[in-house]
């Protein structure tokens, strides 16, 4: 805490007694100190406390406790079918289970956050990628201890084996596909993979790899985003194909079949040109698996995973049976595994023309046609693994600590392997719980998860219905590090998050019953204690940075004219919060909150209705007259400067 | 003595409430397994489906609700609608503790709503309206839903109404032509119910079909059984194995029992038993019970079953009738089992009485399936029609004028609230296809995707043009005469329709808006 916050009590004591005595002549001096501090003489209804109230920058960690929990994700089975093993993202550990036994029988720690698990073609390595600790820790199998850790800068989500010594690894801030050669022989290969790259998936001789981005390219209003599918060379390194995934997004696995001849991945398809009058018959979002072949002019034909009347939200972890007969796709919003006959789905994929492949994508009758079974699970199953014998299927459940064990043949829960979690539930774990469950939607369609995967945003704009349709579209802000930044929404009307996420919400967007006062307070905890994405700042020039920061904080411009206070990016974007928590006009028809700009960078599009698609059409587009603070002054390398000193935040 | 008449009028008051609480308590247990079972006199002839919107005809004098504890003791009963002559149509709470049904104290007084206690205790009447009420169910927090029509009138109109648990705050929410009926609660909150049709659409004469509402009357959706011929699609109910099941029948004929997936409810439809079947439910663990018809050839052959389905764990073969009670004394006309089931969710209410209009967006009035509709890719102009009056003469259409369509099909509107409307839309070699009726509550936002698409299909994720532009208004003054029958003013739109200037259609960037 500064010392200019500090100080804010006692300004506090002093403004009171001030207007105590003056009366009028207080209120009058409030307006004056308003607008010294601001430039601006419409701001109402606020008090001292709006800005002198202590707070502090949003934490780049959660402000849960979350040690208690394991929290599984990615798992892998060694090709001796003996052990399987676990990547718990919040125990932070490698967990060997004895498949035998249903046992835990080793931890070795790694680094924060572990995600994707991969282990060598001959069982003797696991690779773990760490997102938070930026590291592939690699851990030796015979002696369950880590041998080496493998900088990788910029979010590692996941990581495959493409050769017994060579590594793809997806970075979701750098939003690229690595390729690392383990023995050094050759430098790392870095290859664009689109939006927040997630899932890395490759075939059995790791000839071809395939990258999954999880969320969207930003686009003008009248082009259709999609998250892209990137086929890589495994051998020469080189891209063979890219492949827009359109109007879909939130992919978390992908699955190159043996062969390499297709590519199977989960993904939620979004509507969000539609008005969200409704969100029955999938107007707003459904779940599919969408079907590749790899060769340059294959078919993509999008399969749903829905039916009419019930929806299998976030479709997150996917596997196949050993000879490719059945899929098993994860919905994490629904707490089902979704059991796919893929011989049927690819003799169904062959007779389609190609109106037939466009069409099926929003048939809600299709399913019978290929989905087999639906597996119900503990909370939030997220990553799958199969038995090398394909006898077993295993289900991360993600919020219940538990790893559920599935007989193939009759389809049915044996048993569940307890990882040790703690049992008792924090309120931020049972909001956690809230967040990831689409049942409180109308027929299961979504979750908060569903537009704020891990709290972020999906990067699209929306048309609500509660302004009216048609007339405004918003885009998702992200959740991460909002505790202290009321109000919301971008109309800034809600006071509180329990407001934001109250009966309103319900009735607008989820179209069902309101989330029970206990849950909604959990879901508030939950909220609040997610923590901003890790700083970036490592990664770009210091010196670009430095001259950013001086950039924002300036009071004159480049001809020494003094900024007038109202037009200082410090004024409205004040740190630590970097917003003010008042509307402002921006030159975009309207006043709106001020967003704040921590983690900034991560999340285009930009301004209210996401019209800006990058930071630097905010200024070089969107505010010609400078009405988004004083900028036309800057040249190319300011802009760029400011624009680093942003992605810092 | 003072003393003495002091404590007693402290410990009397004191008393007779804790004997009250403790019978309160004692009544409010469930009797999980027990059979409520509607009887009408042997002598009566139980009524097939095509006399649903008639309940004299339904519960003759003598009919009436009992309690059976042991379904091989039919002549040991209590009964439920004590003092009523006449009573049917039962619907147990959610905590199984009470029934609600339909009741008449006399011919005279016409069909109402009682509830009564599972403990014994007297019906009491908890709706008060002039109008005759049937067929109530339960909705969340003890809320109730029915059909009412209004008394002596011939044929009637019978819509569907919500109340409180104490019957207050009645509230009407269907507004179609055509009689709403049998309405029962969905897990997720909506309500089925069954509804007349006009002929047309593949109905070579008028029919009932199957259709989902919300509870305040928003949402209006077809659910199954829209094209089909048989006029009669009654007493829909939901299994706890993902299905409905219905009674269908011809004009006047017995009913069989038929179901459908949730899953696939427009095309999964299938009869599951050939015996006639006057009312079946849903059992607790798996299983339907039903009240089947006597055969004729053994009048004493009706009676209460049980019907195994396939995935009960040791029970009879799936589809065999198994007789659980009869009663040479009466025909047993519908039969349900006490249990306490899972109430569905309180959906919140999208209706704005502040207003008299709701917003109608279609986003290609040109997606059809091209079996029920016009043809696919054929240009077409499209009108909008509407009634004056819920339950007014089909005949006496309003036109409301031309629906203004953007080049991509889609169109933009704001209607009359709470009216009967329908889409008529006009190809090119004049050939008319019209819509179902339907109706918007007081602003509600609805969007079709299509017009006679296919029901099974999500919309395309596109950019709708209608949308760059505000609700084009189609507006009616609707006056409300004295004699209470409303007529129409027409606007300029109707104007032009009336006076057959040409309609903007598919493709027109004159007129669009």
């Amino acid at each position: 805490m500064t010392w200019r916050h500090r100080r804010g009590p006692l300004v506090v004591v002093a403004t009171l007694a001030l207007a105590l005595l003056l009366g009028t002549g207080g209120r009058a001096a409030f307006r004056a100190h308003l607008l010294a501090r601001t430039g601006r003489d419409d701001i109402k209804g606020i008090t001292c406390l709006h800005c002198h109230l202590p707070v502090s920058a949003p934490a780049t960690r959660s402000t849960a406790d979350t040690s208690d929990y394991v929290s599984p994700r990615g798992l892998v089975v060694a090709p001796d079918g003996r052990h399987l093993y676990v990547a718990a993202s919040d125990g932070n550990e490698i967990l060997r289970i004895d498949l035998k036994t249903s046992l835990v029988t080793g931890r070795v720690a790694v680094g924060t956050r572990p995600l994707g698990l991969a282990i060598s073609p001959d069982g003797s390595l696991l690779a773990a990628a760490c997102q938070v600790a930026d590291e592939i820790v690699l851990v030796a199998t015979d002696s369950f201890a880590v041998t080496r850790r493998l900088p990788s800068p910029s979010g590692p989500a996941d990581v495959t084996f493409i050769a017994p010594r060579r590594l793809a690894v997806t970075h979701g801030d750098s939003r690229d596909l690595t390729l690392i050669d383990l023995d050094g022989t050759a430098p790392p290969r870095r290859l664009p993979a689109g939006q927040e790259p997630f899932a890395v998936g490759a075939s059995a001789d790791g000839k071809v790899v395939a990258a999954m981005s999880r969320v969207v390219k930003p686009t003008p209003d009248d082009v259709m985003p999609g998250s892209l599918l990137t086929l890589v060379d495994g051998d020469s390194g080189r891209i063979r194909r890219q492949h827009l995934l359109r109007s879909s997004h939130l992919s978390e696995d992908v699955v190159v079949s043996a062969d390499g001849s297709f590519v199977l991945v989960p993904v939620v398809r979004f509507r969000h040109f539609l008005p969200t009058t409704q969100v029955a018959r999938g107007a707003v979002m459904t779940s599919a698996l969408t079907y590749l072949e790899t060769e340059p002019d294959g078919a993509a034909i999008t399969f749903p995973l829905d039916e009419v009347n019930a929806y299998f939200a976030d479709p997150s972890g996917l596997i196949l049976t050993p000879d490719e007969t059945l899929a098993f796709v994860a919905s994490g919003g629904t707490d089902v595994i979704t059991v796919v006959d893929l011989t049927a789905l690819r003799a169904l994929a062959a007779g389609l023309d190609s109106s037939g492949r466009e069409a099926i994508a929003d048939d809600l009758g299709a399913f019978h046609r290929y989905v087999v079974a639906r597996i119900p699970t503990g909370a939030n199953p997220r990553d799958l693994a199969v038995t090398p014998d394909g006898k077993t299927l295993l289900v991360s459940e993600h919020l219940e600590d538990t790893v559920a064990v599935i007989d193939i043949p009759t389809l049915a829960v044996t048993h569940r392997i307890d990882l040790g979690g703690t049992p008792q539930l924090s309120a931020i774990r049972r909001g956690a719980r809230v967040f990831h469950d689409a049942t409180g939607t109308f027929q299961g369609e979504f979750s908060c998860r569903s537009c704020h995967p891990d709290g972020h945003t999906d990067g699209l704009t929306w048309d609500f219905e509660i302004d009216g349709v048609g007339l405004e579209r918003l885009e998702t802000r992200s959740l991460r590090g909002i505790r202290d930044t009321a109000p919301f929404k971008w109309s800034g009307k809600n006071p509180d998050i329990k407001t934001q996420c109250g009966r309103r919400f319900s009735r607008v967007l989820m179209r069902s019953a309101p989330f029970p006062p206990q849950q909604l307070a959990d879901l508030v905890a939950y909220i609040e204690s997610l923590p901003m994405p890790p700083r970036r700042a490592d990664l770009l020039d210091p010196e670009s940075v430095e001259r950013g920061r001086i950039l924002f904080f300036r009071s004159a411009d480049n001809d020494g004219e003094a900024i007038p206070k109202v037009q200082r990016c410090d004024t409205c974007h004040r740190p630590p919060l970097f917003t003010d928590r008042l509307k402002a006009d921006v030159g975009t028809h309207g006043k709106f909150d001020t967003p704040h700009l921590a983690g900034v960078g991560m999340s285009p599009p930009y301004l209210h209705d996401g019209r800006a698609l990058s930071l630097e059409e905010i200024w070089t587009i969107y505010s010609p007259e400078d009405t988004h603070g004083v900028t036309n002054d800057l040249d190319k390398v300011q802009l760029n400067d400011l624009i680093l000193y942003l992605r810092t935040l | 003595v003072r003393a003495g008449l002091l404590s007693l009028a402290l410990i009397l008051p004191v008393t007779i409430l804790t004997l009250a609480c403790i019978l309160s308590a004692a009544g409010g247990q469930v009797q999980e397994g027990a059979l409520i079972v509607t009887q009408i006199p042997a002598a009566a002839q139980p009524a097939w489906p095509g006399d649903r919107l008639d309940p004299d005809r339904r519960y003759p004098d003598g009919s009436r609700i009992v309690v059976v504890a042991d379904p091989e003791r039919p002549d040991q009963v209590r009964v439920l609608s004590q003092g009523l002559p006449r009573a049917g149509a039962p619907s147990l709470s959610f905590d199984g503790r009470r029934v609600v049904f339909t009741g008449s104290r006399s011919r005279q007084t016409g069909w109402t709503l009682f509830e009564a206690g599972m403990d014994g205790r007297r019906p009491v009447q908890i709706l008060k309206l002039e109008k005759d009420c049937i067929d109530p169910a339960y909705l969340a927090h003890g809320r109730l839903i029915f059909t009412c029509a209004e008394r002596g009138n011939n044929p009637r109109t019978w819509s569907l109404h919500t109340a409180s648990a104490t019957g207050q705050e009645v509230a009407r929410i269907t507004f179609g032509p055509g009689s709403a009926f049998d309405p029962t609660p969905l897990a997720d909150g909506r309500i089925l119910f069954a509804m007349q049709q006009e002929a047309g659409a593949g109905r070579p004469r008028p029919a009932t079909a199957l259709f989902t509402i919300n509870a305040d009357g928003t949402m209006l959706a077809p659910y199954t059984g829209s094209h089909d011929e048989d006029p009669w699609k009654v007493r829909p109910r939901a299994t706890a194995d993902g299905g409905v099941i219905f009674i269908s029948a011809g004009s006047a004929s017995p009913g069989h029992l038929e179901r459908v997936e949730m899953s696939r409810p427009m095309a999964t439809r299938r009869q599951i038993h050939d015996r006639a079947v006057l009312a079946a439910e849903a059992l607790p663990g798996g299983g339907l019970l039903i009240a089947a018809a006597p055969e004729s050839d053994d009048p004493e052959s009706g009676g209460l079953f049980r019907l195994s389905s396939p995935d009960e764990a040791g029970s009879a073969p799936a589809g065999m009738m198994t007789p659980l009670m009869s009663d040479p004394d009466h025909h047993l006309v519908e039969a349900l089992m006490v249990a306490v089931t899972p109430a569905p969710p309180e959906r919140p209410s999208a209706v704005n009485h502040e207003t008299d209009t709701a917003t109608l967006v279609c986003y290609d009035a040109g997606r059809t399936d091209g079996r029920h509709g016009r043809a696919s890719g054929q240009p077409f102009k499209l009108v909008a029609e509407m009634l004056a009056r819920p339950g007014a003469d089909p005949g006496q259409v309003i036109a409301l004028g031309p629906v203004p369509m953007a080049a991509d099909g889609s169109f933009h509107i704001e209607v009359p609230a709470d009216r009967p409307l329908r889409m008529v839309s006009q190809d090119s070699a004049g050939r008319q296809t019209r819509s179902e009726w339907f109706w918007l509550r007081p602003g509600e936002v609805r969007a079709c995707f299509g017009c006679h698409e296919s029901r099974e299909t999500a919309p395309p994720n596109r950019v709708v043009q209608a949308l760059a532009t505000p609700a084009e208004s189609l507006p009616v003054k609707i006056q409300v005469a004295t004699d209470d029958t409303q007529h129409a003013e027409t606007s300029d739109a109707m104007r032009r329709a009336q006076a057959g200037e040409d309609m903007p259609h598919a493709g027109d960037t004159g007129d669009t808006p």
